[in-house]
C-alpha cells in the first residue's frame, strides 16, 4: 500500500517536473527513435505482466519479444543464442553458485555456534549484551557467506536458544537478528555485488573494497540503536555471577578460529590480490567443506542438499538474467536507456533529487519484489541514468546493495523475517518481527542518506588502494 | 510421461549441482597449481564457463517443477481461485513462448559451431558445439517441462480440479522458502555434536 502511494507520488513529481521543464522534455522526444505511445505501451505491459504474476524472467523476455517485433525492424531473433551464451559463460558469474554453495554448506554444518559463543564472551557485559552479539556474529558470519537468508537462519538458530527465559523483549531480539541478516549481502563477499558488477561491467573487487566503509557504518548504527533501547528499557548486560575472566576471553579465541580462517581464506585472498573473487569463492567452498569435515558434520546427504539448493537458486537467477539481457538488447538497439537518461537528466531537478527519486523507487519496489530480481530487472535501464548524472558506478553499486538488503527486511515481504518467525520457540505473531525490525530499517535508510552526503565513506578506500 | 519428464528434470538438476562442485574442484586445482607448482592449466576459465552455462540451463526445468522461478504474486494471492488459475496458465504460456526462442537460439548457436567446426582458443581446442549442444539441451528440457505442465493444467481445469492446479503452479512463497531453510537448520542441529565435549 505504502509502496503504491509512493510510486504514484513519484510519478506526479516527475510529471510536474516534465511540464515545468517542457522544452527539455520536448527536445528528448524529438531526438528519440521510438514514439512515446509505444514506450508507454511497453511500460503498461511491463506493469501488467508483473502484477499478473507472470514469471519475472518470462515477463522480461515476452516484453522483449513484443518490443522487438512491434518496434524494431532488425532480425533480432538471430542473435538470441549469442546474446545469452556469452553472459552464461562469464567467469564473474561463476562465483554466484560458488558463494551460494558455500553459504548452504555452512548453514548445514552448524559452524556458527562456536562463533556465537566466542563473541558473546566479549560482548556480553555491554548494556543489551546478547543483542550486540547478534549483530556482530551476523556481521562476522556474513563476511564469509554471501547470502542474507543463510546468515539470518544460521545465526538465528544458535542465538534464539540463548534468549529463552531472558529479560530481553522478543521484538528487539528478532529485530536485531533480522537486521544482522541484512548485513549478509553488504559485507563482502556478497552476491548482489557480483550481479551488479556483471551487468554494469564494474570491478567486483573494487565493489568489495568500497563496501568496507559502509558495512562498518551500518554495524555501528545498529549498535547505537541497541544501546538506545537498552538504556530506555534498562536492559543490563550479563550479571556478575557469570563474570568473564581473561582466561575465558583467551579461550573464546579458539571458538573464533574456524571462522577467522575462513574469512582469511575468502576475503584475504581477494584483498591481497592473490585470487579473483571467483577463485576466492571456490576456495571458500573448499574451506567450508574442510571445516565441516573437521567438525564431523560432513555427510553426503548434506552436500547433496546443498548442491540441490544451489542449483535451484542459480537457475532461478539465470532465467531472470536471460530475460534481462534479451530485453536490454532490444531496448538498447531502440535507444531507450539513452532516451530515459536524457529525459531524467533534462528535468529541472538537481542530480541528488533524481537520485532520491531512484532510491525511493527501489525502496517502494523492495516491499513486494525479491531483491536480486529487482536489481537484474532495473539496473540495465537505470545505470545509464546514474552515469549521466555523474555518480560513481562503484558508489551506486554499494547503494543498490544496501537497498536490496532493506528489501530483504522490509515488511510484509521479506524472506529473512519469515525465517526468523519460523525459528521462534515461544509462539507469537509475525508482527513482532515486523515492529522489531523497523528501527533497524530506518537506520539502514539513514546510512544510505549519510552515504549520499559523504560518498567518500565508500569511495575513499578504493581510491587509496588503486 | 509427465512423471518421466519430472524425473528427468530432477536428474538434470542434480547434474547441475555437480557442475558447481566440479567448478570448485577445477578452480582450486588451478590455484594450487599456480601457487605451488608454478604452472597454470590455462583452460580453467573456459571450462568453468561451459560448466556454468550447462549448470544454469539444466537446472531450469527442475526449478520450474519445484515452483522455484520468481513471480510477483502479491496481487495473484489475493485474487479468487477462478481468476488465479487463468493467470497461472498465462504465466506458463509466456514462459513457453520465451523458451521457444531461447531453445531455438541456443540450438542454432550450437549448430553453427558444429558446421564451422569452431573451437575455443585454449590449448584444449574444445569443439564449441559440445558445450553449446549440452547447454541447448537444458532449454529444450525447460520447453518440454513448460508444455507438460501447461497440458496438465488445462486437463485439471477441464476436470474441475482447480485447487490441485493452483497448488502445482503457485509460486513458492516466503513461508515455503523459510520452511526449507528451517529444515536445513534442523538437520544441522540433529546431528551428533562431533568430538566436542
Amino acid at each position: 500500500m505504502i509502496a503504491i502511494v509512493f510510486i504514484v507520488v513519484m510519478a506526479i513529481v516527475i510529471g510536474l517536473a516534465t511540464l515545468i521543464g517542457g522544452a527539455d522534455g520536448a527536445a528528448a522526444v524529438a531526438s528519440a527513435q521510438v514514439p512515446w505511445w509505444a514506450l508507454i505501451a511497453v511500460l503498461g505491459a511491463f506493469v501488467a505482466f508483473f502484477a499478473g504474476g507472470i514469471y519475472v524472467g518470462a515477463a522480461l523476455s515476452s516484453l522483449a519479444l513484443l518490443a522487438g517485433f512491434g518496434l524494431s525492424d532488425r532480425p533480432f531473433y538471430n542473435f538470441i543464442g549469442e546474446m545469452i551464451w556469452s553472459p552464461s559463460t562469464n567467469f564473474v558469474l561463476v562465483s554466484v553458485p560458488l558463494f551460494l554453495l558455500m553459504g548452504e554448506i555452512m548453514l548445514r554444518a552448524g559452524l556458527s555456534e562456536r562463533l556465537y559463543r566466542g563473541l558473546n564472551v566479549w560482548m556480553g557485559r555491554m548494556p543489551g549484551g546478547l543483542l550486540h552479539t547478534n549483530i556482530l556474529a551476523c556481521g562476522v558470519f556474513s563476511a564469509v557467506a554471501g547470502s542474507s537468508v543463510a546468515t539470518a537462519a544460521t545465526m538465528g538458530s544458535v542465538a534464539l536458544p540463548y534468549f529463552e527465559k531472558s529479560h530481553y523483549p522478543p521484538k528487539l531480539v528478532l529485530g536485531s537478528l533480522a537486521a544482522g541478516g541484512a548485513l549478509g549481502n553488504l559485507i563482502p563477499p556478497g552476491i548482489t555485488f557480483i550481479i551488479y558488477g556483471l551487468i554494469t561491467e564494474t570491478s567486483v573487487g573494487a565493489l568489495y573494497i568500497a563496501a568496507i566503509g559502509p558495512s562498518i557504518l551500518v554495524v555501528l548504527l545498529f549498535i547505537l540503536v541497541i544501546l538506545y533501547y537498552s538504556y530506555k528499557m534498562n536492559l543490563h548486560g550479563q550479571t556478575v555471577s557469570s563474570k568473564v575472566t581473561w582466561r575465558d576471553r583467551v579461550g573464546s579465541l579458539a571458538d573464533l578460529l574456524p571462522t577467522t580462517l575462513l574469512i582469511g581464506l575468502v576475503l584475504g585472498t581477494i584483498y591481497a590480490g592473490i585470487a579473483t573473487p571467483t577463485e576466492s569463492a571456490a576456495l571458500g567452498v573448499a574451506g567450508s567443506i574442510v571445516l565441516a569435515l573437521v567438525d564431523r558434520k560432513l555427510n553426503w546427504h548434506m552436500v547433496s542438499e546443498s548442491m540441490h539448493s544451489t542449483a535451484r537458486t542459480t537457475s532461478m537467477i539465470a532465467l531472470i538474467l536471460f530475460g534481462a539481457y534479451f530485453l536490454n538488447y532490444i531496448l538498447s538497439s531502440l535507444g531507450v536507456p539513452q532516451m530515459l537518461a536524457k529525459f531524467l537528466t533534462g528535468l529541472p531537478l538537481p542530480g541528488w533529487a533524481i537520485m532520491l527519486v531512484i532510491i525511493g523507487f527501489y525502496l517502494a519496489l523492495g516491499t513486494f519484489m525479491e531483491g536480486l530480481s529487482m536489481v537484474i530487472t532495473t539496473i540495465p535501464l537505470l545505470f545509464p541514468v546514474v552515469k549521466a548524472l555523474g555518480y560513481d558506478p562503484i558508489w551506486f553499486g554499494v547503494i543498490i546493495t544496501m537497498l536490496v538488503e532493506i528489501a530483504m527486511i522490509s515488511p510484509p515481504d521479506g524472506t529473512v523475517l519469515y525465517v526468523l518467525q519460523g525459528m521462534r520457540r515461544q509462539p507469537g505473531p509475525i508482527t513482532d518481527v515486523f515492529t522489531g525490525v523497523m528501527p533497524f530499517m530506518f537506520v539502514y535508510m539513514l546510512a544510505i542518506f549519510i552515504l549520499m552526503v559523504f560518498p567518500s565513506i565508500a569511495l575513499w578506500l578504493p581510491s587509496v588502494l588503486s | 510421461m509427465f512423471d518421466l519428464l519430472e524425473r528427468i528434470s530432477h536428474g538434470a538438476m542434480r547434474v547441475a549441482g555437480f557442475c558447481y562442485l566440479l567448478i570448485t574442484a577445477l578452480i582450486c586445482f588451478d590455484i594450487a597449481a599456480r601457487q605451488l607448482l608454478g604452472f597454470s592449466t590455462e583452460a580453467t576459465i573456459e571450462l568453468t564457463g561451459y560448466l556454468m552455462a550447462i549448470g544454469m540451463s539444466w537446472g531450469l526445468a527442475g526449478t520450474l517443477f519445484e515452483r522455484g522461478h520468481v513471480r510477483i504474486d502479491v496481487l495473484v494471492q489475493k485474487m479468487p481461485l477462478g481468476y488465479r488459475v487463468w493467470l497461472h496458465l498465462l504465466s506458463l504460456l509466456a514462459l513457453v513462448c520465451s523458451t521457444v526462442f531461447y531453445a531455438w537460439g541456443a540450438i542454432s548457436v550450437a549448430h553453427d559451431s558444429f558446421v564451422f567446426n569452431a573451437t575455443d582458443l585454449t590449448t584444449l581446442r574444445t569443439p564449441l558445439a559440445l558445450p553449446q549442444g549440452l547447454w541447448a539441451a537444458g532449454f529444450v528440457l525447460l520447453l518440454l517441462a513448460g508444455i507438460a505442465l501447461g497440458l496438465r493444467a488445462v486437463r485439471q481445469l477441464c476436470t474441475g480440479q482447480q485447487d490441485a492446479m493452483d497448488r502445482a503452479l503457485m509460486a513458492r512463497t516466503y513461508e515455503d522458502e523459510a520452511a526449507e531453510t528451517l529444515e536445513a537448520v534442523a538437520d544441522a542441529q540433529s546431528q551428533p555434536e562431533g568430538h566436542r565435549p
